[in-house]
């Protein structure tokens, strides 16, 4: 049947502000640490192995992990749920690259350095447009997800809750920066867990897998097709998407610059294996849709829905619900803040300092700084009023950060390059994956956009190449 | 005079190919409005049958809601048809049947694809790994 909330009104209402109320308290709590620019943006470049692993593993435990894992896995069967795992690689092959950004940029701040230090300004304008596009986009399919949660979950009107959800992540980051970001994916990561293990247990034991087995078999075969084509390319075009994404977007390399030199290599690969899984168990949950008679009317609610039915079978009633509404709000709030306040780090960097030319204050800074978040939780706002699909508008995304794979690859580790080359090659990456989205199929566009852009890169190293700009000490 | 019972209408939002709606993965999204009952039939039957005679359907959904996603649909066609049921359990008349076509990507195309997904993927790997070792003493 058609997801109908299971807490109604005040109890969700309740529920969600006491939430916010307790993130905002640590926001400012922690804040107080934040004297300086550098201590706000990166926590004072100070971050240990745990609150490291922590963060970046809640932060890629997103909406998109718990709503879009269990829609892959329903619609693309079994490879659909290791096609939305497959994007925890991304996270294992920072590990070096993060070594390779402390050697490179001691003194860093965000992948726009990089960008303009290793491929100039138009080199750095391109990566500008793209990054930008993308986060924003990101943070819309999670405010849409926020917003489709509460209204299915908590009875809260999609409007309502989107909104809520964004001026909670607001309100902390403008008080803490960084230091409340991670501070609070620390507690989110540790919930995330909790709550998947405890809704996992419970669906292991309560359903009948050789019964779902039979059933799928029967009436839904295609998701037992180890040659489903849709399937296949989402594997390797998740894959890339996933390493596309957390080798350019600032989320991860303040992350890297924020964390002690020694730790951030092994904090990656360390998240990485963490969160493996739990796409696979989000999506395992979805599979069994179909068998429980679950009707679904929305794939983007598959997977909150199945989990709310089989804890409903095993007796938890509106408890389930609970549980549902708190592990999903955190894992949304624990990517929403950081990829404001990466965002906004960007803006403050490259568009007030880089492209604008003016001088950050480093003890003055939090005017430009909240200026940067609330703008571009305002975008998000607006652009979430639509309330899209969110697989679509995320893997309309998926081209162009794919681009950026090898332009990344190669500005790190290679020592000369035709630098116009590699740009012709982000932009072509780009066209020739969006085309490829909407022409040949959904699940292609970031498989070709960094075949492309790869092809582009390798021939840059052998025609007319020259040295790339080393950092000024 | 109670007026004739109408069926409802019965629709799908996927692209047309050779004049069907036609899925590339399987998955179909159904949506139907009731049609004019006598007992305002908030209650529906969606059936699947693997022909167009409908001789042995499969029931997809019952229920009050008035669509459904259907994933995991083999290659071929599907057809659909969508019925109201009154509290008392009469059944109103089944809507016109609805055609879906499942076409997948042609395997010559589809292992293209996947064999590019998997250099890129190998490549990229390996050019981390082999930068990675090459430049950690520098």
């Amino acid at each position: 049947m058609t997801p109908t909330a299971s807490i109604h009104g005040g109890a969700s209402w309740a529920i969600v502000i006491t939430l916010g109320i307790l993130w905002i308290g640590l926001g400012m709590l922690w804040g107080r640490k934040a004297r300086d620019s550098e201590g706000f943006m990166l926590a004072g470049r100070n971050v240990g192995l745990a609150l490291g692993s922590a963060t970046a593993m809640a932060t890629w435990v997103t909406s998109n992990t718990t709503m879009i894992a269990p829609l892959l896995a329903f619609e693309k069967g079994i490879w659909g749920m290791f096609a939305y795992a497959s994007a925890s690689f991304g996270l294992m092959l920072f590990a070096p690259l993060a070594f390779r950004i402390r050697r490179l940029l001691p003194a860093g701040f965000g992948s726009g350095d990089f960008f303009r230090m290793r491929y100039g300004r138009t080199g750095w304008a391109v990566f500008l447009i793209i990054t930008l596009i993308y986060s924003i986009a990101w943070l819309v399919t999670m405010a849409i997800a926020g917003g489709k949660l509460l209204e299915a979950v908590g009875g809260i009107p999609y409007v309502h809750g989107m909104t809520l959800i964004l001026v909670v992540c607001v309100l902390y980051t403008l008080f803490g920066g960084l230091h409340a970001v991670i501070g609070t994916d620390f507690i989110q990561s540790l919930v995330i867990l909790i709550g998947i293990v405890f809704i996992g247990a419970v669906v292991a034991v309560n359903v009948d897998i050789p019964s779902i087995h039979r059933h799928i078999a029967r009436e839904q075969p295609a998701l037992l097709d180890v040659m489903m084509p849709a399937a296949l390319l989402a594997i390797f075009n998740n894959m890339l998407f996933g390493f596309g994404e957390v080798m350019h977007n600032n989320v991860w390399w303040s992350r890297a610059f924020a964390m002690r030199a020694r730790i951030a290599p092994k904090a990656f690969f360390l998240s990485g294996l963490l969160w493996f899984p739990i796409p696979i168990a989000a999506g395992f949950i979805a599979l069994a849709a179909g068998p429980l008679g679950v009707n679904v009317t929305d794939p983007s609610k598959v997977g909150p829905q199945v989990a709310e039915h089989v804890l409903g079978m095993a007796g938890f009633g509106g408890f389930a619900s609970v549980v549902i509404l708190i592990v999903l709000f955190c894992s949304i709030a624990s990517s929403i803040d950081s990829l404001l306040a990466a965002t906004s780090d960007l803006l403050v960097r490259d568009i007030y300092e880089g492209l604008l030319r003016r001088t950050l204050d480093p003890v003055r800074f939090r005017p430009v700084a909240a200026t940067g978040i609330i703008a571009v939780a305002s975008v998000a706002w607006l652009l979430a009023l639509s309330g899209l699909a969110i697989d679509r508008v995320l893997f309309g995304a998926g081209p162009l950060v794919a681009s950026l794979i090898w332009p990344v690859i190669a500005g790190l580790f290679w020592e000369k390059l035709n630098r116009h080359l590699v740009i012709a090659g982000m932009i072509a990456g780009c066209v020739t994956g969006l085309w490829s989205y909407f022409q040949v199929q959904t699940y292609t566009g970031a498989l070709v956009g960094a075949a492309v852009s790869m092809a582009f890169t390798i021939i840059a190293r052998f025609i007319a190449p020259k040295p790339l700009s080393v950092p000024s000490a | 005079m109670a007026a004739e019972p109408s069926p409802p209408s019965l629709s799908c939002d996927l692209p047309l190919r050779d004049g069907l709606p036609t899925s590339d993965d399987g998955t179909v999204r159904l949506h139907w409005q009731p049609g004019r009952s006598p007992d305002s039939g908030e209650f529906f039957r969606l059936e699947k049958s693997p022909d167009g005679s409908f001789r042995n359907p499969l029931v997809r959904y019952e229920g009050s809601d008035r669509s459904s996603v259907l994933s995991g649909l083999p290659e071929g066609d599907h057809h659909f048809r969508v019925r109201a049921l009154s509290d008392d359990g009469t059944a109103g008349p089944w809507s016109a049947s609805t055609t879906i076509s499942v076409r997948f990507m042609d395997r010559h195309t589809l292992f293209a694809l996947v064999g590019t997904g998997f250099l890129v993927a190998s490549a990229s790997v390996g050019a981390v790994i082999a930068g990675f070792i090459k430049t950690r003493k520098k």
